[in-house]
């Protein structure tokens, strides 16, 4: 899986550049964002234009993530911005507006 | 090494043979194509050839050819020998099957550090498919050992059974690397019936063990009864308490990201009210006996992703001739060569057409299986089917 990452503010925003989401992405993904957080940055926005479609595990991976910020003593934050049609359902059917924010576009959560 | 020369002219071929076997190889000789084949088959232990280019009855590039088409068990490296120079005739011999050519007259050391080049070839040919055989000897062995995992989760699932007017029946149809599938049921008391399904996020042995272990929790009654009694003195059990222990004891963590759905629930036997709560699970569906199909969609999180989050029941009646069916996704995530799912619609309105079949689970399973085009299933697909009969029957059991 291809990252772009970009800074803005105090916003690490981070674009996942492939169609899904999936079991075989997970580790790829798991890996960069815990980096990200272990170099001390705590304020991030995924930018899920490009993902069609998340599986059971890469769902499993982005709360992981989330959890992961919570653990750290330091104030968090964790958008996700962008999402698809497909992908716009299975974070609505599975409630995780209660666990993340959800912005329309990447520029809708920078304000 | 074993070396095969092959050359009608005689003198050319004591020429070589005296050469090579000075060189300590070990010499074959055949007079033309034919000739080489029924030596290359008689002896297993040749695996280079040097062979002349024109030839009677068989040539060189001919016998390439069916060097190549007879799929010998060992690799065969060939040297072709051509007084042609031209680049068609080098570009013939290269794509009829020869790995390399020397032009003549033969230079003899040049020969040698070629056949060496050959001896490197088939040797790491060799040491690459007893390699691939040892990878296909322990992919095989694991795909046994996943199917028979499978299997045996499989045959720890409940009976069907049916217990006064109320009949349980299910289908568990494993994905080929083994799911996170899980349902049951049990009797708690004489017209109490609990049941739940549950789908372990991603597949394999970490989701298998995950889901193996919480049928052993749902079946542990203390664990699932509320601490307190209800009018009559018994345990209570509430579903949105059970989903909610669940979530506070199973939160997904940095490390590890396993979670499930569930749908859990309890029915009344003789009232057929039924109490449900539904964890990121697909909706289930109430089959009304005269056909209609009503959807009991609770949005709601998945168990383990969100500390705190508040389950809420649903609740519903099964009248006589009534059913619910609850299935895992991937039902409806099953998909055909245009890569379309099947999906709820789909479900909705093919149960709608069944109007509560006697066979309902087959023709459902059946219905998958035409819709993807074949038995290998990417995911576990599971479905419970709860009935009420229409005529009470008196007799428990």
């Amino acid at each position: 899986m291809d990252f772009n990452y970009k800074k803005e503010q105090d916003f690490s925003i981070v674009t996942l550049y492939d169609s899904r989401l999936d079991a075989s992405q997970v580790n790829d993904f798991k890996e960069y964002f815990t980096d990200l957080i272990e170099k001390g940055e705590r304020h991030l926005i995924l930018d899920l234009t490009q993902i069609q479609f998340i599986d059971s595990s890469g769902l499993g991976a982005v709360v992981a993530i989330k959890k992961h910020l919570m653990s750290c003593d330091e104030p968090s934050t964790m958008s996700l911005a962008a999402p698809q049609a497909a992908v716009n359902d299975l974070l609505d059917l599975t409630c995780m507006n209660k666990l993340f924010s959800i912005f329309p576009s990447v520029e809708d959560a920078l304000t | 090494m074993e070396i095969l020369i092959v050359d009608d002219a005689p003198d050319q071929r004591l020429i070589l043979s005296k050469v090579l076997s000075k060189q300590g190889h070990v010499i074959h000789l055949a007079e033309n194509g034919r000739e080489a084949l029924a030596c290359l088959k008689s002896s297993e232990t040749i695996q280079l050839v040097v062979s002349d280019w024109m030839m009677p009855e068989m040539d060189g590039p001919t016998l390439c050819q069916h060097i190549r088409t007879l799929h010998f068990s060992r690799y065969i490296y060939i040297v072709m020998l051509t007084g042609k120079q031209e680049e068609e005739a080098i570009i013939e011999g290269l794509t009829s099957g020869a790995d390399d050519y020397l032009t003549k007259p033969v230079n003899f050391r040049e020969l040698e550090a070629r056949l060496k080049t050959g001896y490197r070839v088939v040797q790491l040919e060799q040491t690459l498919a007893i390699q691939n055989k040892q990878i296909t000897d322990a992919l095989s062995t694991i795909k046994r050992d996943l199917q028979s995992a499978a299997q045996t989760l499989v045959n720890l699932l409940p009976k069907p059974c049916q217990w006064g007017q109320t009949q349980l029946d299910w289908r568990f149809m494993p994905s080929q690397l083994i799911g996170g599938d899980m349902l049951g049921y049990q009797r708690i008391d004489d017209h109490h019936i609990i049941f739940y399904q549950i789908d372990v996020s991603g597949h394999g042995v970490p989701s298998a063990l995950f889901s193996f272990y919480l049928s052993y929790i749902f079946s542990d009654l203390e664990y699932i009864k509320l601490p307190l009694d209800n009018l009559e003195g018994n345990k209570m059990l509430i579903p949105e308490y059970i989903a909610n222990k669940l979530n506070y004891q199973f939160q997904i963590t940095a490390s590890n990201s396993m979670y499930f759905t569930m749908v859990y629930g309890v029915l009344n036997t003789l009232s057929g009210e039924v109490s449900l709560v539904h964890a990121g699970h697909p909706p289930s569906l109430h089959l009304k006996k005269d056909g209609q199909v009503v959807l009991i969609k609770d949005k709601s999180a998945p168990i383990g992703m969100i500390p705190d989050f508040l389950y809420q029941i649903s609740r519903l009646t099964l009248e006589p001739g009534d059913a619910l069916l609850c299935y895992t996704d991937g039902v409806t995530e099953s998909m055909n060569e245009k890569e379309d799912i099947f999906g709820e619609m789909r479900l909705q309105s093919y149960l709608e057409s069944k109007k509560q079949a006697p066979a309902l689970l087959d023709e459902l399973i059946d219905e998958v299986v035409t819709w993807q085009g074949h038995k290998n299933f990417s995911d576990d697909i599971s479905c419970l089917l709860i009935k009420q009969d229409r005529i009470a029957n008196s007799l428990e059991g």
